[in-house]
Formats: structure tokens, C-alpha cells, sequence
């Protein structure tokens, strides 16, 4: 598993996640289950840059 | 969040408008407000949070000043406002709230508009409204509410704050996950994981296409079956893990009550010994009563008699020389003996007219009942008997009158000490039922454990069984084409995972460490005993000593919990201007930290003059503005150690009960 993980890529994605968790704490803005939609959405963006 | 101004009017006893403006510059980043008891310290403390959250917790619920509202004529209006300054992140934000009341035509004073409003200062330099949308949000970005009481907090507070109980630990875990950072790691993990069907994984398991094969759909199914099962597993784990930690508490709760009541239960068994003393004694009194009754219907007429016993005593006296008859005889005997048998008692024939009949006839006038000498000698040995009984009377009920008052004084006396130690134990609890409360929950305890166990054990074959699965199902999965895409986002996801728990736990570890360090270097500035505090898991703290004779009185006074409580807090406080890093994990960034105020109400409140002076040395370095509410006796000790920090001092000038002006002392 662990050598298929572009680290560039995984660290960018690690900041992004922790920016809008950050964000969400302070706002309260999305919902759990949104969170995990957008979080799969950051995912999937990362990852079809390099597929 | 430093604070730069605070605007009151009208807000409870601050009638009019009141201002306070503190200083936010580094060197000098203390201002004093100086106010006696009642003047509206906490009153003062409390319009923060109704400014920014628009939550009180006063008694009386109207905030309108008492004389203003008493002014207020039919139809007429008047506000309540509070309007708080403050620069959070370079940026000045004005935030006012409003509340108006009215007097209506029955006289009744009643709410009307509430106004909530933030503005900001915009790089131009000008102050613009925020969107009604933003306004909650900006305030909880700024300081959330939950947090709020850890910089706004009066003296009553700061003992119970940082307690090791259940209903603030959670507060506590909370506020410095979150003022440090690792609240945001917490919340990431909880959307990637946590949850089989909330979360990032769970969400993309779901997308693994499992058409044309049916070993992979099963396997899915199983998984998705057991991951359920395995949440569900964790959750009762955690609410058993809190149970127990609830029932554990509440276990030491009442042992300290019934610690604390020992002196009651003491108090308690001498008033049933009392009583069952008093009961006695009630019925040593009823028999003596009894014995009272007896004598007085017996021998009281006796007693009364007396002088004429004495009298009819002295006037029969005579009659006994003249007594001729034969003790124990009367004359029916004789009768008997000359009619009936007609020979004496030595053997002589009676006959009538002969000597002994003669002599009989003689001797029968002597005896009773005509015999007035013998009526005589037998009187006055009823006499006497009854003189004497007569004269036993007075000693007799004289003292049983005595021995049943001394009973009941002993009854009164018993009586008056059960209800001084009634009064006592008044309102205090029952130990005998405190005691039976802790058998109880300790049952349940055991129950619980026993619950838990089984949930453990569960857990662990249910986890090995789910990862065998997920294993199974990437390798099957991985067979159809249509899946790379989905399993490689499931390998970032559970990258990424793992390397949040990873970091959460190191900087966990960090974060733990450096605040027992801080807590511990400020607690040793102030304390001048030999403890420390522990920072156990949770954030819970514990003080502990090595001296012998320091461990003997564990028990915490008021004054070493404030300042246990207070360097708990400032540690936290102290901690969350610098970012914590966890050096292990370079790839993640740091979340940005920001200088929070101190705003304490009595901060010293049951401490003494050293301790005073302490926390006074260690607050300047702690929080990047510190503003402190105080009486003027606790200022004159912290006054001279503040001195150089000093920015500003104001006093409370309490006019009357419903007025205080807040004015700057030069």
C-alpha cells in the first residue's frame, strides 16, 4: 500500500484536510457526514491528478 | 483575542453608561478594576459573555438597571447594551448587543428588540457591518464558547475548574485539545474512520464495485456486517468505560461526604442512646408517679390526722391502768364456756349462783365488747400504727416528689442535648443511607467491569476478523479493473489515518508533557509547600507529595485548591501563545495559535498573603493581557509585585444597591 502513496501529493492532501477541519471547528458550518463527502472529494481530486 | 474596550449601559447595577479600556500593549498588558463585595464584580465578568454569547445566569432575569427600570413610564423605552473591542488576528472587530425594554399600560416591564451586531475593521481602516449569517460564526471563531469560561472566570470558579471530576473533565479535555491544537486531528480522524457508514472509509468501501462476483459481494457484505458490529461494540465500550468512571466518581464523592459526616453519624447513635435513656428514665417516672398515687390515697388521711391521732392518743392514755381484762379474749367466749359446756377450762362445774359462775360473770364485764379498756388498748394500737404510718408519709412523698423531678430534669437535660444535636446534623446528609449508596454503585461497578470485559474481548476478534476481511476484499476487489480508482483512494485515506493517529498520539504525548511541566513550574512559583501535580490521562490532576508530613493532610484546603486550579489553568493558557510541535511528523502542519486574555473575578479569593504575591509574580507571564476584578484588601499585597505591569486601574463606586459607576483612578 504505502508505496503506491505519492508522499507530495499525501502531504498536500494531510494539510488540506487539516485547513478545512480547522475551519469547520471554528464555523460549525458542515455536517459530519458532509465533512466525509468532502474530504473524499479532496481524496479523489488528488488522486485523479496522477491516474 | 485581546481585549481593548469594554462598554456597558445600563447592564444591571452599571447604570448610565460605563467604560473600561484595556491596555493590550506587551510590556504593560495588566489592568485592575478594584471593586468591595457587591459593587458588581461578577456582574462585570458575566456582561462578557452576555456581549458575545448573549447568555446570563442572574437570579433576577431582567439585566435593565433596577432605577432606570423603576423610571420608566407607560409606553416608554429604554436598552440594555454591552459592546466588547477586541483585535483577534491583527484584525478589530466591535461587538455590540442590544436588548430593549418597555413598560406597557399595566405597568409591566417587558422585553422588546434584541440586536446583535458585529462590525470589523476592513484594511482600509474603516469599521463595516458583518453579514447577519457570519455574525455567530466570527464569534465562536474568535473564542468559542465552550472555552470561554477558561479566560473569563471568577474566583467561586477557578476552585471546581480544574477538579478532577467527570462533568468538567470532558470541558477540560476539550478545551485543550482544542487550544492546542489537537481538537482539528481529533475531528479529522473521527470523519476518516470513525463511523462504518459516516465516515471517508466507510463511504468509499461502499464504492467498490461488486458486480459479476459474488465471493467479493459476500465478503463486502460480511465486512460491512461485522464493521457494524465492531462500532457498535466500540461505542458500549466507551459508554461502559464512562459509566464506570461515573459511578467511580460519584463512590468518591460520597465517601468524602461521608467522611465529612462522620462527627454527624457520632452525632446520630448519642441521640438514639438518648432516647432509649429518656424511654427508661419515662418509665422509672411512671412507676414513681404510680408509687405517688398509692400513697396519697393510702396514707395521706393519715398524715392529715395526725394532730387529732395525737389529741384522742392523749385522752385514751388513762384507760389502760383501769383495763382488767384477758388479752385475746371476748366476752362470748365466756358465754360459750358457762352456757354451752358448763364446766371452766379447769375442769370446775359451772353452776349458776356458785363461785365461779360468779367470777366468770366478773371477769366477762372486762372483756369486749362491753369492755371499754380493751376497746381502748386496741385503739390505740391503731393508733400508733397509723401514726406511724402518717408520720412515714411526708418523708415517703417527699422524696418521690424529689426522685421524680430529678428524672425529669435528667429527661429535660438529655432533651435539650439531642436537639442541639439535632440542630447539628440539621440538613446534613445521612451517612447509614450514604453508606448504602456506595455498596450499591459498587455492585454496579462490578457489574459493569464484568460488561466491559466481555466487550473487550469481543472488540479484539471482531477487529482481527474485519482487517482479515478488508484484506481479503482489496485482494478481490483489485481484480476487476473498474476498482483501481476507488482502492487507490482508499489507500490515501487510510494513509493519511494512520499517520493522524499516529501524529495525534505523539503530540497527545507532547502536549501532556509540556502543560505537567508548565502547570508544574507555575505551580511551584506560587505554592510554597512541598507537592506536585500530576497530570494524569484526560488532563485530570492529582497533587502529590513525598513529604510524611505533608501526605498526612492530604486533604486539600481551599486556598492550595485556587492555586492548584489557577496553575492548571495559566499552564493551559501559558501554553496555547506557542505552538506545540510534534517533531516526528514535519509533514503535517501546525495549527496557528493566538494570544488569549486572562479576565479573572477574585482571583485570589481564600489564598493567603504569600500566595497572593505569587500568583501576582507568575500571572504577568502566563496570558499576553491580564484583566483582574479584585477587592482593595487582596490589591494592597499584589499591588507592589504588579506594579511594573500596571496599565490601568479602575474602582467600582457603589452609589447604592442598584447603582455603580466604574470610574479610572489616576
Amino acid at each position: 500500500m504505502k508505496e503506491n502513496i505519492d508522499k507530495t501529493k499525501v502531504k498536500r492532501l494531510m494539510n488540506k484536510i487539516i485547513e478545512l477541519e480547522s475551519e469547520n471547528l471554528k464555523t460549525k458550518a458542515r455536517s459530519r457526514s458532509d465533512m466525509s463527502d468532502k474530504i473524499i472529494e479532496l481524496i479523489k481530486e488528488e488522486v485523479r491528478k496522477c491516474y | 483575542m485581546l481585549l481593548k474596550k469594554m462598554k456597558l449601559e445600563n447592564f444591571r447595577q452599571f447604570v448610565g453608561e460605563q467604560i473600561i479600556e484595556f491596555e493590550t500593549n506587551d510590556d504593560k498588558n495588566i489592568t485592575v478594576i478594584l471593586g468591595e463585595n457587591t459593587s458588581g464584580k461578577t456582574t462585570l465578568i458575566k456582561s462578557f459573555k452576555w456581549v458575545l454569547y448573549g447568555k446570563t445566569d442572574f437570579e433576577t432575569k431582567s439585566l435593565l438597571n433596577t432605577t432606570v427600570s423603576e423610571k420608566l413610564k407607560p409606553g416608554n423605552k429604554e436598552n440594555v447594551a454591552g459592546e466588547i473591542e477586541l483585535v483577534h488576528r491583527g484584525t478589530l472587530y466591535v461587538i455590540r448587543r442590544e436588548q430593549t425594554y418597555f413598560r406597557n399600560n399595566y405597568g409591566e416591564v417587558k422585553l422588546e428588540n434584541a440586536r446583535f451586531s458585529v462590525q470589523h475593521k476592513t484594511s482600509e481602516g474603516q469599521l463595516k457591518y458583518l453579514d447577519k449569517s457570519q455574525v455567530i460564526n466570527i464569534v465562536n471563531k474568535i473564542l468559542p464558547e465552550d472555552l470561554s469560561e477558561y479566560f473569563f472566570f471568577h474566583g467561586e470558579q477557578i476552585k471546581t475548574i480544574g477538579e478532577n471530576r467527570r462533568s468538567g473533565k470532558k470541558n477540560i479535555k476539550e478545551a485543550v485539545e482544542s487550544l492546542l491544537g489537537l481538537e482539528t486531528l481529533d475531528s479529522a480522524i473521527t470523519h476518516l474512520s470513525r463511523g462504518d457508514k459516516t465516515s471517508v472509509i466507510g463511504k468509499l468501501n461502499k464504492e467498490i464495485d461488486v458486480t459479476d462476483n459474488e465471493e467479493l459481494d459476500k465478503k463486502t457484505r460480511l465486512y460491512e456486517e461485522k464493521s457494524q458490529r465492531l462500532n457498535k461494540i466500540k461505542n458500549d465500550i466507551e459508554e461502559n468505560k464512562d459509566i464506570i468512571e461515573s459511578f467511580e466518581e460519584q463512590v468518591m464523592d460520597i465517601n468524602i461526604k461521608i467522611k465529612d459526616n462522620m462527627e454527624t453519624k457520632k452525632l446520630k447513635t448519642e441521640i438514639e442512646n438518648n432516647n432509649k435513656i429518656i424511654e427508661e428514665k419515662r418509665e422509672i417516672k411512671e412507676k414513681k408517679i404510680n408509687e405517688f398515687k398509692k400513697e396519697i390515697s393510702v396514707n395521706s388521711p393519715m398524715f392529715f390526722m395526725q394532730p387529732l391521732l395525737d389529741r384522742a392518743l392523749k385522752m385514751v392514755d388513762n384507760f389502760e391502768e383501769i383495763d382488767e381484762g384477758i388479752p385475746g379474749m371476748e366476752a362470748k367466749a365466756i358465754e360459750n364456756i358457762i352456757e354451752k359446756r358448763g364446766k371452766c377450762i379447769c375442769g370446775c362445774e359451772i353452776v349458776e349462783g356458785s363461785e365461779v359462775y360468779n367470777n366468770l360473770k366478773e371477769i366477762k364485764k372486762y372483756l369486749p365488747p362491753e369492755s371499754i379498756g380493751t376497746i381502748v388498748r386496741l385503739f390505740k394500737k391503731d393508733i400508733s400504727h397509723n401514726k406511724f404510718k402518717g408520720e412515714n408519709f411526708y418523708d415517703k412523698t417527699f422524696n418521690l416528689v424529689k426522685e421524680i423531678r430529678t428524672i425529669d430534669n435528667e429527661i429535660k437535660e438529655l432533651e435539650s442535648q439531642n436537639d442541639n444535636y439535632s440542630d447539628e446534623i440539621k440538613n446534613k446528609p445521612d451517612v447509614g443511607s450514604l453508606e448504602k449508596e456506595v455498596r450499591d454503585l459498587n455492585k454496579k461497578i462490578q457489574h459493569r467491569r464484568k460488561k466491559l470485559n466481555q466487550l473487550l474481548n469481543e472488540e479484539g476478534s471482531l477487529e482481527k476478523s474485519v482487517n482479515d476481511l478488508d484484506k481479503e476484499i482489496q485482494k478481490l476487489a483489485a481484480e476487476n479493473e473498474k476498482n483501481e480508482f476507488i482502492l487507490k483512494c482508499l489507500d490515501y485515506a487510510k494513509y493519511i489515518n494512520d499517520k493522524f493517529e499516529s501524529h495525534y498520539k505523539s503530540l497527545e504525548k507532547e502536549i501532556k508533557n509540556k502543560l505537567e511541566e508548565r502547570t508544574n513550574s507555575i505551580f511551584n512559583k506560587i505554592y510554597h509547600g512541598n507537592r506536585d501535580l500530576i497530570l494524569k490521562n484526560n488532563y485530570e490532576y492529582d497533587l502529590t507529595t513525598t513529604d510524611i508530613e505533608e501526605d498526612k493532610s492530604l486533604d486539600l484546603s481551599e486556598g492550595l485548591k485556587t492555586v492548584a486550579s489557577f496553575s492548571f489553568i495559566a499552564g493551559i493558557v501559558s501554553l496555547a501563545k506557542e505552538k506545540v510541535h510534534d517533531t516526528n511528523n514535519e509533514e503535517i502542519s501546525q495549527v496557528d495559535t493566538e494570544p488569549y486574555p486572562l479576565v479573572m473575578d477574585a482571583p485570589f479569593s481564600d489564598t493567603d498573603e504569600r500566595h497572593v504575591q505569587n500568583i501576582s509574580k507568575v500571572i504577568p507571564n502566563v496570558a499576553e493581557q491580564t484583566i483582574m476584578i479584585i477587592m482593595e484588601k487582596d490589591w494592597k499585597y499584589a499591588k507592589n509585585v504588579l506594579e511594573d505591569e500596571l496599565s490601568k486601574i479602575y474602582i467600582m463606586d457603589k452609589k447604592k444597591e442598584t447603582i455603580t459607576h466604574i470610574k479610572e483612578v489616576n
